[in-house]
């Protein structure tokens, strides 16, 4: 109990609860002291002290800045829905030593990674081979390959290892699995933020990024949704 | 029907939850100059709210300044007009219960000026009283005596 809260709390779980002899008869019927109404009376009585320095100047702060009162009227969802369909959300993920970014519209989901099972004479190449997602097989495709970037030192530290990840993406044109080596997450841009990829690229990924980004002082390949599943489609058949 | 609970002295009271837009933590509320103590404002996210302490409304004493003292926004339509907000300044307010609104019943008699005390509830934690907020919205005004409704602006 925190030394300032100015009264007793009568901790009889300590005494005739689960910490103590266990005699409570209300014990029969809660089984844990957690499930009883009298402890959590007790963590609401905590509540009950004073606020820790600096609460109200923090909270007076916090709720004045903001959307105003009147914008959450009615109306005003449509309003922010238009202006939101205005930005361009993408996920951004690195693969070997390039950072790239997705529309998220495109994204499915980002899963732990999980075994790719070889398919017999596709040892090599874009397709990998299947993977499990949920219960159905999904083909892996390694973008990597796919853009012709260097593949990372073999001798890869565990702590990259974690943070690993297989994305599921796709819509009708198909849908494909790889493997991140480590992923982002979802940042939103205005779509004037886009710049034209450099001409003089001449990676095989620049076939497949038509713009970049800026995100934490780098450039970032925006890869074109369809150019991607186009290519991977070829790649499959 | 769904119930904020909290207390006003020790009595408890409850607010349907469906009114309340959302619960502040205690910010630091302006006073409004003049004798009566009992209405402020609050500047949520650049909008200014009325504030009514309903602990300095029916007992003449603030509310404490505690963790559990918190602000429920309250809305009320105005018919062809901007809404209108009200904070108001609940003590203990931990508790989100549901009760019957059945089982509420007239106390027996009616408050002419505290006409937004609704029907109590016999509960374990005692006498629960109904607050009526739209009338509370009334009483807002009546204290302030303002030009305008805040809230529009």
């Amino acid at each position: 109990m925190a030394p300032d809260a100015g009264f007793a709390i009568e901790s009889c779980w300590q005494k005739t609860g689960i910490g103590g002899d266990a005699s409570c008869p209300e014990l029969q019927k809660h089984i844990h002291c957690r499930n009883c109404p009298t402890h959590a009376g007790a963590a609401s009585l905590l509540l009950n002290r004073a606020p820790p320095a600096h609460y109200l100047e923090e909270w007076t702060r916090h709720v004045a800045q903001g959307k105003a009162a009147s914008d959450r009227a009615p109306g005003a969802a449509e309003a922010r829905a238009a202006g939101a369909a205005a930005t361009l959300s993408v996920m951004i993920f690195r693969i070997a030593g390039e950072w790239l970014a997705l529309p998220t519209h495109l994204l499915e989901e980002v899963a732990e990674m999980r075994p790719v099972h070889s398919l017999p004479h596709r040892r090599s190449g874009v397709v990998l081979g299947v993977a499990n997602i949920h219960g159905g097989l999904l083909i892996c495709v390694s973008l990597a390959v796919l853009l012709g970037l260097a593949p990372e030192a073999q001798q890869r530290e565990r702590r990259m290892e974690a943070k690993r990840r297989m994305l599921v993406i796709g819509h009708e044109a198909g849908r494909f699995v790889f493997p991140a080596d480590e992923v982002q997450g979802i940042q939103r841009y205005r779509p004037d933020s886009l710049r034209p990829a450099p001409a003089t690229v001449v990676r095989a990924a620049s076939s497949y990024t038509r713009h970049v980004l800026s995100w934490q002082d780098r450039n970032i390949g925006y890869l074109d949704a369809d150019l991607l599943l186009d290519g991977l489609n070829r790649s499959v058949a | 029907m769904l119930f904020l609970l909290f207390h006003i002295g020790d009595d408890p009271y409850v607010l349907e939850a469906g009114c309340i837009t959302e619960v502040l933590p205690l910010v630091r509320i302006k006073a409004r100059p003049g004798p009566s103590g009992r209405i402020g404002v609050i500047n949520h996210h650049g909008t200014p709210v009325p504030v009514i302490d309903l602990s300095e409304l029916i007992l003449g004493r603030p509310s404490r300044t505690q963790l559990s003292t918190r602000i429920a926004l309250i809305r009320n339509e105005v018919a062809g007009g901007q809404p209108q907000w009200l904070g108001l300044v609940l003590e203990q307010a931990t508790e989100a219960l549901r009760l019957d609104p059945g089982r509420f019943a007239s106390p027996g008699f009616t408050d002419g000026a505290a006409s937004y005390l609704g029907p109590v509830l016999a509960d374990q934690r005692g006498l629960i009283q109904w607050i009526h907020p739209a009338k509370l919205f009334s009483c807002a005004a009546g204290l302030a005596a303002m030009p305008e409704p805040v809230g529009s602006a």
